[in-house]
């Protein structure tokens, strides 16, 4: 009876490579899918497997949030099989496909930003919305409110205009280049959730989100924000702040001895950014399909190198792009999913036979 | 003893020296083994850009030692646009760089006329044909094995667009296409993403490239509430169209999947008040570092600024290099293997594999936003 068992589960598992092939229509390389910030990471990770065996290159490709979202998705055509997604801490839930195909949510790593100054800089307590009133174009004006509230350039130049109890020192932020992908990350960890709690801004954002987005995004041009070269290499980004000047960028980026700034009231110390008290940061969650893991070649590998403490793990080659290790128990978990995580079918169809339909994959493994 | 000091044994000695080392060099010349010949057709200034960037890499392969102990000899031929009979051109042209005896590839052929015919004979002699500049997806369909292209195809360019287009907030597009099957394929495939992504086609419309008139094509669109245009057309209507559009007071985002040189297209655009978008092959504002490295290295050799073509024909030597020194051999069976189902490189444009039909699938493409007076490039994260 038990043979006969394992020759069902197999044959199921067979089934189900053989349907998950055909509708990928013979593909021979893995596709990802991510948002600018992250693929960095998935070429990292494509670039290892490709030293280390004989294999294509994966397909890399890129959108924004929702639009990575939409194509991953979609039933009407080959899609990725991977999508590299970052998502906030606080708020951090399972991707779930509209026609709920078995994802495989697996956390891979942190963006973390931060704020530094010199050690013998005066002591600035920040917050979110304190940042981004020093680095927005325009803010409402003082004397109006509400969604109909007139805007003025921003008006401030020393840190005290913003809060008096900051330091009577001018607004000077050192930031990543322009265009870099690293503002990606800054609007989402800081200009939007700053500008959110401007009411103004707040209400205007119920009546037309694009034009409060607009407000929330669009960065001040004159002398208070200094850009990193973009033609400089990567490690010459960290411009050392000198005097009373701030650096705003990623952790990796900090330079020998600076003092970290505390934002809302946490320094962004190690305890801080595993606990996911340190708003700054966000994980980043590789949703792959569980169906795919055997019928596309490599994609397992692929998402087992992504896994491993070589890539994620501490000093690995991710965290050399900006990818702050998760703590050794929640990587581990994310390696044994990549690693024995089974099509859905075989999924339930053993947990069937071994009687405990709810057991996880990593349960099974062991 | 002579006057001078140099006495007869000394002559003779070095008369024998002289008479060796001449036997030796001459031995060296018969063992000398034959150069590799890549073969190169192009036309126009695109083809004279592949041309240069190949040539470079040829060059810098053969200081390195060359390949497998043999040198590179690049064999360039030129195509005559004016000459309607292309097609015929590009037979007579492929017949003579097969009478190579140690011909390995070809790069080039810029038109889908001449590259189908040339890609046939290719194929009978064995002859690998790498096609930088073709993005008509129909090169691939023909099940020819010896075809393998280095740059995204229209249902790519296409894709890629629409994605940047929705992730930059547009959501309402008309689609302005002429008749021809290039653009046929580009608007389906911008169709097909923008149904997946969320992006409304208000209109569609379809004219001859040869007999349009701008204002005609574009009439009515005022009172449409559309975002962007998607504008698949050769680049010189495609640009009236952009002017018209500015003229008629239309404030849009003007999409043209197709390739073409930004800073060229900036001043041919007078005062409009909207942008283009344009996919590009790299950033030339900022561009990596081996782009930067490579680039300054063409305007030493060339005395000028690299193109973006001349990179695709570094690039395809580049790819040959190194799938000759993976293989450890020139076999066209071999490096067809290798190139289809294993082959990882990373050029100067970026990494490249290529699907089982010969089409590369990893080029991600940079966007430019163009207005009168600036170019802003948007870049891939990875």
């Amino acid at each position: 009876m038990a043979m006969l068992r394992l020759v069902i589960v197999l044959f199921i598992g067979l089934f189900c490579r053989i349907d998950a092939a055909s509708a990928q229509d013979g593909r021979d390389y893995v596709r990802v899918i991510g948002r600018p910030e992250t693929l960095a990471y998935a070429a990292d990770v494509a670039e290892a497997l490709v030293r280390n065996a004989q294999r294509k290159y994966p397909q890399l490709e890129q959108s924004s949030d929702e639009g990575a979202i939409r194509t991953f998705c979609t039933t009407v055509r080959d899609t990725p099989d991977l999508m590299l997604l970052p998502q906030a801490i606080e708020d951090a839930r399972p991707v779930v496909c509209p026609s709920l195909e078995p994802l495989l949510n697996l956390p891979i790593g942190r963006q973390v930003f931060v704020v530094y100054s010199a050690p013998d800089a005066p002591e600035f307590r920040l917050t979110r919305e304190i940042l981004f009133r020093a680095m927005a174009r325009e803010l409402p004006r003082r004397d109006s409110e509400g969604a109909l509230a007139s805007f003025e350039r921003n008006p401030n130049l020393r840190w005290s205009e913003i809060d008096p109890s900051l330091p009577d020192v001018p607004i000077r932020l050192l930031l990543p280049p322009r265009r870099s992908v690293q503002w990606l990350a800054i609007e989402d960890l800081v200009m939007r959730p700053g500008c959110a709690s401007i009411p103004a801004i707040a209400e205007l954002a119920l009546i037309d989100q694009q034009m409060a987005s607009q407000r929330c995004l669009a960065r001040r041009t004159d002398f208070s924000l200094n850009y990193a070269d973009p033609s400089a290499a990567s490690g010459s980004q960290a411009r050392i702040p000198k005097g009373t000047e701030l650096s705003l960028n990623e952790l990796r980026f900090v330079p020998e001895g600076m003092a970290l700034v505390a934002v809302e009231g946490t320094i962004p110390d190690r305890a801080a950014i595993e606990s996911g008290h340190y708003r700054m940061a966000r994980q980043v969650v590789a949703v792959v399909k569980r169906n795919r893991l055997d019928a596309i070649p490599s994609l397992r590998d692929y998402l087992q190198e992504m896994t491993s403490p070589a890539a994620a793990g501490p000093g690995g080659y991710l965290q050399r792009s900006g990818l702050d290790p998760l703590s050794e128990t929640v990587l581990r978990q994310s390696a044994t999913q990549a690693r024995f995580a089974m099509p859905e079918a075989v999924r339930r169809l053993q947990a069937k036979t071994v009687g405990d339909a709810a057991k996880p994959d990593a349960g099974l493994a062991r | 003893m002579s006057p001078d000091g140099i006495d007869r044994r000394t002559v003779l000695r070095a008369a024998i020296g002289g008479a060796l080392t001449l036997r030796n060099g001459a031995s060296r010349a018969e063992d000398k083994p034959p150069e590799y010949v890549i073969g190169l057709v192009g036309q126009g200034p695109v083809g004279d850009a592949m041309r240069e960037g190949a040539l470079l890499a040829v060059e810098v392969i053969n200081q390195a030692g060359g390949l497998a102990g043999r040198k590179l000899r690049l064999r360039a031929e030129t195509l005559n646009p004016a000459d309607k009979e292309i097609r015929a051109q590009a037979i007579k042209i492929s017949g003579a760089l097969m009478k190579e005896k140690d011909l390995i590839a070809v790069i080039g052929h810029d038109e889908m006329s001449d590259a189908l015919p040339a890609a046939i004979a290719y194929r009978r002699r064995n002859v690998l044909f790498i096609a930088p500049t073709i993005t008509i997806s129909d090169l691939s369909r023909h099940g020819l094995e010896n075809v393998f292209a280095t740059i995204p195809d229209n249902t790519d360019i296409a894709t890629q667009t629409a994605r940047l287009a929705f992730d930059i907030g547009l959501r309402r597009a008309v689609v302005l296409r002429d008749r021809s099957m290039e653009a046929l394929e580009i608007g389906l495939a911008f169709r097909d993403e923008a149904a997946v992504l969320g992006i409304t086609i208000i209109n569609e419309r379809s004219f001859r490239a040869e007999t349009a008139n701008a204002r005609d094509v574009l009439a009515g669109l005022q009172g449409l509430r559309v975002d962007h245009l998607l504008i698949a057309t050769p680049l010189d209507l495609a640009v009236r169209l952009v002017r018209q559009a500015g003229a008629m007071g239309l404030g849009l985002t003007s999409v043209l999947p197709q390739f073409t040189d930004p800073d060229a297209l900036r001043p041919q655009l007078a005062k409009i008040n909207g942008r283009i978008l344009l996919p590009v092959l790299r950033n030339r504002v900022s561009p990596s570092i081996v782009q930067a490295n490579w680039a300054k290295s063409f305007e030493t050799r060339f005395q000028k600024q690299a193109s973006d073509w001349a990179m695709q024909g570094a690039d395809a030597v580049g790819l040959l290099a190194h799938a000759i020194g993976r293989s450890g051999t020139v076999d066209a069976d071999e490096l067809i293997s290798l190139l289809r189902l294993e082959l990882a490189y990373t050029g100067i444009g970026g990494r490249i594999s290529f699907r089982r039909n010969g089409r590369i699938y990893t080029r991600l493409l940079a966007f430019a936003s163009v207005r009168p007076d600036e170019v802003v490039y948007y870049m891939p994260g990875a």
